[in-house]
């Protein structure tokens, strides 16, 4: 059977899978299928409630952080609405924003650079950019280097990296001085000589434009834009273009109580901003094609955790298929900037068409775009930390009470809910955003959010369908991805399936 | 180079050249030193998986891919190493340049070295699968294991999850009413501390060595590279009682901890993030073996005591359920029916008062042992060299002897 995984150092796990099937050159439907079931949301039941920051850490090895902040939130939620905890000290949610700007650096890093950018580069297509093809391109080679100097810089208040210890209900486990602290800025300052100046972009796109090689101060920046203009020359503007329905969690701490990135919904051409309250009582989840029991789904406030029903009918996932209202959003970068009304820049507009349209390229632009905004406003919040105020609030185990936490990790909007009975976890749920965009079909056969961008999108070649491997890695999915690939007379190709990525086998 | 010794390995037995063991070499060294002195050495050991084509691959079971993303934040003195590393390993289903059916015909032969990352459901193995079968049905990693392990020379488990079963299997071995998890998750040849898991106690590789265990929640990029090096080098590690490296995995994180002179001097901290030594604030440091004390993570940077974070013993069998609450005190903690595995003099539980008469009886007993580790590992050696078919010379290849240099 043909399956792709996807490339270099991109951290995909290797338990996803897609079938589509193409019918005179166009993809009549697609599945979906998440490929691994480990039953974390069980572990934590009966647990106390201070060990469900590290359990649930630990579903992921790359989103690290991003749970451990949700598990957090739902348990200092949780203690909230008891009464026995009356919030997160400032200064550790400034130092929060500081861990959580450097992992989403690192995480746009990986994806522009080594997991999206080879797409584009003169290893899979004929671009004429060699930037970032991994087997030469130097851009490939500096982006190596320079996540392990972003992941150092996370370390020096994470402890390690992946798997940090530092967020604890009530603020974060940490002992910086100023010694840290200049370690940290130092690190950073040599990740942003890479990458170069902001305020370059115009100047830098018009080089790119021209073929005029990467300008001495901006290597990073250089080989960012490349990746954007091979992708419009490659038409990504046009396919895996979702419904156009956006969700997106607020992320960063503002000093006004707020969030710097507001979160909302993007429905029908409008920017909706529901309550926490009407936006929790929309979420559902969908068990009628995810092998699980159909007590597993609901609203995951009510629903136990997940039991297995791996041979129930009808159904090809392990995952549970989220909905919004009960129609699917698509949440990730891109919905975070459409909810904020912002295009930096206007690279959506000059490159994408549109900047709210769910394409393929804008998927990729606002990867880059959030890059740089999270870059600008990460020096300021390194500055604004006292290291010698308070960085955690008193906090108990012992209470009973419910709670959510909702945060806007790299991928897009997570949310963990939690129920916690005399100081034991009674039941535990988890939404990624990879279920919000790659889940399978709900019980009405409605599609998932990657289901509907394949499903329509033309396929020259189904032995090579480079823009079905270009959308699935689009959403950043934290998964690998296999395609399975059935033609007109419903035979499953087993014979050889070119890879969409750069060629050359190992041990050749 | 390594370029140097391709297509020799015929000679090998008659004049073996020099091959490190890496392992060997960390047993005098500071944990850190032997990746930063012999990092063209250990280039090499790697080059000769591309070179002299030896298989490794790399499958994921229930994993959540971190021990990979920790391997991309090792210590690399040269870029080309990582480089190696990466074209080292055939298949790896995050780091590969292959893909498609070329990418699992790259494990459909007997690899030479079989590394898994990740549990193995047992109880559900469609929870975890690669691929499909000539069926079409979902293969489930399970199988993959059983048959690829029989066939390879080395299996080595990287990170907690494959060596003992680690997050998928929490709560199995932990009689408090806690929900365990309900895949059946169980590491490739342990369950927590005890010898079985998949492939059962009896099981050998065809080096006639166990499963090597390099656990570590995740595993620690240079314990990886340094036992991959060293298999490839044709060299057996010396395994401790649960299957570990021994160099690596010999110390106790309380040993070298920068927080020791605070635990001598019983200045504790209560909560973790305050000063002082954190073994009241739920410290495991005490039972967990490991260098990560002094080696540190993410190229040296820090280790968890470094920011106040009590170890959380990610490094032993039953991982999880032996340490849990995390943030209790250890000697409050309700007994878990779990016998301390690690039964060294001294060792056991240190406590402030009552370790100094354990340790004056095993400093007296490791030094009278250490003569005899030259003599076993002579006859180690000798018996390697004499095997005409031990894993020096991994297995004959055509190509070798066709296109060889020699």
């Amino acid at each position: 059977m043909p399956e792709i995984e996807i490339n270099p150092t991109t951290r995909i796990e290797g338990h996803h899978s897609t079938t589509i099937d193409v019918q005179d050159g166009q993809i009549q439907s697609a599945k979906s299928h998440m490929e691994m079931f480990r039953g974390i949301e069980n572990i934590t039941v009966g647990r106390p409630p201070s060990d469900v920051p590290q359990i649930t850490q630990m579903v992921c090895g790359v989103c690290f952080t991003s749970h451990r902040k949700a598990a957090t939130l739902a348990l200092e939620d949780a203690a909230a609405s008891a009464g026995v905890f009356g919030g997160v000290p400032y200064n550790a949610r400034l130092l929060q924003n500081v861990m959580e700007g450097m992992f989403l650096l690192w995480n746009h890093a990986i994806h522009v650079f080594t997991l999206a950018g080879p797409d584009y580069s003169d290893a899979v297509a004929e671009t004429g950019y060699a930037g970032l093809n991994p087997n030469e391109g130097a851009g490939y080679e500096s982006a190596l280097s320079n996540q392990r100097t972003l992941l150092q810089a996370f370390t020096e208040f994470g402890g390690r990296a992946p798997h940090p210890l530092t967020y604890a209900p009530g603020g974060v486990v940490a002992q910086p001085d100023e010694e840290t602290v200049e370690r940290v800025r130092e690190r950073i300052a040599s990740v942003d000589e890479w990458v170069g100046p902001t305020d370059a972009v115009p100047e830098v796109l018009e080089a790119v434009r021209d073929q005029r090689g990467p300008p001495s101060d901006a290597h990073g920046l250089y080989d960012m834009l490349s990746v954007l203009v091979a992708a419009a020359e490659e038409g990504a503007d046009e396919f895996g273009v979702g419904p156009g329905r956006f969700y997106a969690n607020g992320m960063f701490y503002d000093d006004d109580g707020g969030l710097v990135f507001p979160g909302g919904i993007f429905i029908d051409g409008t920017i909706h901003e529901p309550s926490q309250a009407e936006l929790l009582a929309g979420i559902t989840e969908d068990t009628s094609h995810a092998w699980y029991t159909e007590e597993s789904g609901g609203h995951p406030q009510r629903a136990p955790p997940p039991e297995p029903a791996p041979d129930k009918e009808g159904a090809y996932s392990w995952g549970k298929a989220p909905r919004l209202d009960g129609q699917s959003v698509e949440t990730g970068p891109l919905a975070r900037l459409i909810a904020a009304g912002d295009d930096p820049f206007d690279l959506r507009a000059q490159l994408g068409g549109d900047p709210q349209r769910g394409s393929t390229l804008n998927r990729l632009i606002a990867r880059v775009q959030e890059f740089l905004l999270v870059r600008d406003l990460l020096g300021e919040w390194i500055d604004s930390v006292d290291i010698h105020g308070p960085l955690r609030a008193e906090w108990t185990d012992d209470f009973t009470g419910e709670g959510v936490g909702l945060w806007g990790a790299s991928r897009g909007a997570l949310s963990h809910w939690v129920r916690v009975e005399d100081g034991e976890i009674a039941n535990y749920q988890i939404i990624s955003p990879t279920l919000w965009n790659l889940g399978p079909r709900d019980k009405e056969g409605n599609p998932s959010i990657l289901e509907y961008a394949l499903e329509g999108m033309e396929v020259e070649d189904p032995r090579n369908p480079v823009n079905v491997m270009r959308t699935i890695r689009s959403y950043d999915p934290c998964l690998g991805c296999a395609v399975h690939v059935q033609d007109g007379d419903e035979k499953r190709f087993v014979g050889d399936l070119e890879p969409p990525r750069p060629t050359g086998s190992i041990g050749d | 180079m390594a370029t140097a010794q391709r297509g020799r390995r015929p000679e090998k037995r008659i004049q073996p050249e020099p091959r490190y063991d890496f392992l060997s070499l960390a047993v005098d060294r500071e944990p850190g030193d032997v990746v930063s002195e012999f990092s063209t050495e250990i280039d090499a050991a790697l080059e000769r998986a591309v070179e002299d084509d030896l298989d490794v691959a790399w499958l994921q079971g229930q994993s959540c891919t971190g021990c990979t993303i920790s391997l991309l934040q090792g210590e690399y003195p040269e870029q080309f190493q990582l480089e190696q590393f990466r074209e080292s390993i055939a298949f790896h289903p995050t780091l590969m340049t292959d893909a498609g059916d070329r990418a699992l015909d790259a494990i459909e032969t007997a690899p030479d070295v079989l590394i898994v990352e990740g549990s193995i459901p047992v109880d559900v193995p469609r929870s975890a699968t690669l691929g499909v079968d000539q069926f079409g049905n979902r293969r489930p990693i399970l199988d993959w294991v059983m048959e690829l392990a029989e066939r390879a020379e080395v299996v080595v488990a990287v990170g907690s999850c494959a060596a003992y079963g680690g997050l998928p299997a929490a709560g199995k071995r932990d009689p408090e009413a806690v929900r365990s998890s309900p895949t059946g998750a169980s590491g490739i040849q342990f369950e927590g501390i005890d010898r079985g898991g998949v492939l059962g106690p009896e099981f050998t590789a065809g080096s006639d060595l166990p499963v090597i265990n390099v656990p570590g929640c995740p595993t620690h990029p240079d314990h990886i590279l340094l036992t991959l090096a060293t298999v490839l080098n044709g060299h057996i590690p010396t395994l401790d009682e649960f299957n570990r490296p021994l160099p690596l995995f010999a110390p106790l994180v309380h040993d070298d901890c920068s927080r020791r002179p605070d635990y001598e001097a019983k200045d504790f901290a209560a909560e973790p993030g305050e000063e002082g030594c954190l073994y009241e604030a739920g410290c495991a440091g005490v039972h967990a073996h490991c260098d990560d004390s002094k080696r540190l993570r993410n190229d040296g940077t820090t280790i968890c005591r470094d920011i106040g974070a009590p170890c959380i013993g990610c490094v032993e069998p039953a991982f999880w359920d032996r340490f849990t609450p995390f943030y209790e005190a250890r000697e409050t903690r309700e007994e878990i029916g779990e016998p301390e595995p690690i039964e060294e003099p001294g060792h056991t539980i240190p406590r402030p008062e009552g370790s100094l008469p354990g340790l004056l009886i095993a400093i007296p007993v490791c030094l009278m042992l250490l003569p005899l580790l030259p003599v076993i590992g002579a006859l180690w050696l000798v018996n390697r060299w004499l095997s005409p078919d031990g894993p020096i010379v991994w297995r004959e290849d055509p190509r070798n002897q066709s296109v060889g240099d020699h």
